[in-house]
């Protein structure tokens, strides 16, 4: 077998297993989001424990909003 | 001394040290990946690759992130390998041929190390020090970070952040795996390792034949083999080889290389969770299998009822006699209850039920305390079926480190203890109906039946140890084991990831009345019987077609 052979099994491995994350996306991120509904509105969330109240004062969110798991883009210092 | 004498003192030193590097160790590794600090040099990593270090990345780009930096691994190590002619230090090597380079980026990059080819006669030193050894400590530090990112999944609460992947593996690789292999090298080298760039020198034996004796960076290579639970030889026949295993003393080192970062682990756990005694009660249920299969292995090693073994007084058949059978049976037993898969004596050449144990060892899915980092994840896996298990039939709560387990947490993992079994038995199952294939195995009856068995055990687990016997550098082997040892690797680490996003996304419930206490003996027990049953149900049909026939002939 050829040198593009095994670049191709070896990509096509790892598009599978792409596949398989999208699925297990999917699953838990149903259940996080009806864990979110189910979380009584007006709650305040912090995204991590010690990072202190990601709502308030120069948070760019406002007191009251429902700060969740979907409702955080990539980048968010939670450290 | 005598040899029982000289195994029980090994066996105890070991022990001693193990528990003497647990608190300092693992509150270190703790340390490690809790610090907001970054180290200057980490900075100008982080700046060259792009990275915002204080950003922490939702669960499925940490996981995209891990499988990007790992496919990339992969693509640049088997071009490293196919164009080694090209490059410094070849010692004349040819380009490594297309299916074997395959298998051998495979292997690498999962930290099974499965090795198809003699590392002397096929390896030049630039491919064994920037592309094999970089892998040593890439793949050793992945491990890791998925442990972290799980645990962080059990501390934090209504987020799915898990940390920052690029962050995790640049301090796994720089504070922890670094520091302490460089030590230990020099370590090697004083008690006897090689390390040169030596081409090799033709020396004529006492017979009057002549040899070509290769020399190379085999030290530096050992320590982080054996660190980060690697296990690929410099030599073929890897730590039985003087040069990188010379005496007692090394094997000792090597020994305890392997294990301590697994062992000390736990600690990590229980100090991150905040509550050390979960730590104590997962170390107690790695070191007891680990104490058990030294002690079965060592058993039907010390007497074995082979005309041969009987005349010796143990099974010496395959063995360092300069390290004798305790040396070995321990090395044996850790090697294969890690993902290491470095060997120190002739797999093949064990008692039908030490072979049994050892392969059993690799079947329990490596936990006790297996590989860096994927031990660790694996075990809590497996506390998470046993919680589930222990409510189902008790009417406890499931709720694991106020955690409650529900039907995700649950589905992953069960597909994460199906995904391994499934590729050891297809893959055999396949391996023996091919007819072509047949030709490989080298012997007749359960032995090659083990033989197979061994090694689709040894690739999917991501140990890398074989059983020999087997003619396994063909295009069909080559290719089939790399598969699987890519999807045994990653596939778990996907469900392990997810559940880490989906335990992150609970709020923590306070502990119960109803709560299963997870740190007492009662769990510790239970969790043994859920090890033991998930794989004697599982490969016990198969065991008993290979090792336990033969045993019992």
């Amino acid at each position: 077998m050829s040198d593009v052979a095994f670049i191709a099994l070896t990509i096509a491995v790892f598009a599978v297993m792409a596949l398989v994350v999208r699925g297990v996306e999917h699953m838990v991120g149903q259940m996080a989001s009806s864990r979110l509904a189910d979380s009584s509105s007006g709650e305040q969330h912090s995204a991590h424990p010690g990072a202190g109240s990601s709502t308030g004062p120069g948070s760019g969110v406002a007191g009251g909003d429902v700060v969740g798991v979907a409702a955080l883009p990539d980048g968010q210092v939670v450290r | 001394m005598s040899s029982t004498a000289a195994g029980w003192l090994q066996a105890g030193l070991l022990v001693l040290a193990l528990a003497l590097a647990y608190r300092p160790l693992g509150d270190y590794m703790a340390q490690i990946f809790t610090t907001g600090r970054h180290w200057r040099v980490e900075q100008g990593i982080y700046r060259l690759i792009g990275v915002d270090a204080d950003a922490d990345q939702r669960w499925p780009t940490y996981l995209r992130s891990l499988l990007a930096f790992s496919v990339v691994s992969v693509l640049f190590l088997y071009g490293f390998q196919r164009l080694q002619a090209h490059l410094l230090l070849s010692l004349g090597f040819p380009g490594v041929k297309a299916d074997q380079a395959f298998n051998t980026a495979a292997s690498f990059v999962t930290n099974t190390n499965w090795q198809s080819y003699s590392g002397e006669s096929t390896m030049g030193h630039l491919v064994q020090m920037a592309g094999l050894a970089v892998q040593n400590f890439g793949s050793a530090a992945v491990g890791i970070v998925v442990v972290i990112a799980l645990i962080r999944g059990f501390t934090r609460s209504r987020t799915d952040r898990v940390g920052n992947f690029w962050v995790d593996l640049v301090r796994a690789v720089f504070r922890l795996l670094v520091p302490i292999a460089a030590v230990f090298a020099v370590v090697l080298i004083a008690g006897g390792a090689v390390d040169n760039f030596s081409a090799g020198h033709a020396v004529t034996t006492l017979a009057g034949g002549h040899q070509a004796i290769t020399g190379g960076p085999v030290a530096s290579q050992e320590a982080i083999k054996e660190l980060g639970t690697n296990g690929g030889g410099f030599y073929n026949a890897n730590s039985a080889h003087p040069f990188e295993n010379p005496n007692p003393f090394t094997n000792l080192v090597e020994i305890f290389l392997l294990l301590v970062i697994s062992f000390a682990l736990p600690r990590t756990f229980g100090r991150m969770v905040g509550d050390a005694r979960q730590g104590y009660a997962v170390v107690a249920v790695m070191a007891i299998l680990w104490v058990a299969s030294v002690a079965g292995i060592s058993f039907f090693e010390s007497g074995h009822h082979s005309a041969a073994a009987l005349a010796a007084g143990s099974a010496y058949e395959g063995k360092e006699v300069r390290l004798g059978i305790p040396a070995s049976t321990l090395f044996t037993a850790s090697t294969t209850l890690t993902s290491t898969g470095a060997i120190n004596n002739a797999h093949d050449s064990l008692s039908p039920f030490g072979g049994g144990i050892a392969m059993l060892n690799m079947m329990l899915g490596e936990i006790a305390p297996g590989g860096t980092g994927s031990g660790l994840y694996g075990i809590l896996i497996l506390a998470v079926i046993t919680v589930f298990v222990a409510g189902l039939m008790v009417g406890r709560t499931p709720e694991y480190l106020s955690k409650k387990l529900r039907a995700p947490e649950i589905k992953l993992a069960s597909l994460y203890i199906l995904t391994t079994p499934a590729l050891v038995l297809i893959g055999t199952g396949l391996a023996i109906a091919l007819p072509g294939e047949q030709a490989a195995i080298a012997n007749p009856g359960p032995h090659g039946l083990s033989e197979v068995l061994y090694a689709f055990t040894s690739a999917s687990n991501n140990n890398g140890s074989a059983f020999a016997g087997l003619s396994v550098n063909t295009v069909w082997y080559n290719s089939a084991l790399g598969v699987v040892m890519l999807l045994s690797r990653f596939v778990p680490m996907i469900f392990v990831l997810g559940l880490a996003g989906s335990l992150a996304s609970q709020r923590a419930v306070p502990a119960s009345a109803g709560t299963l206490p997870t740190h007492r003996p009662l769990f510790i027990g239970m969790l043994l019987g859920v090890v033991l049953i998930v794989v004697a149900l599982t490969y016990f049909p198969a065991q008993a077609l290979g090792p336990i026939a033969e045993g019992l002939h």
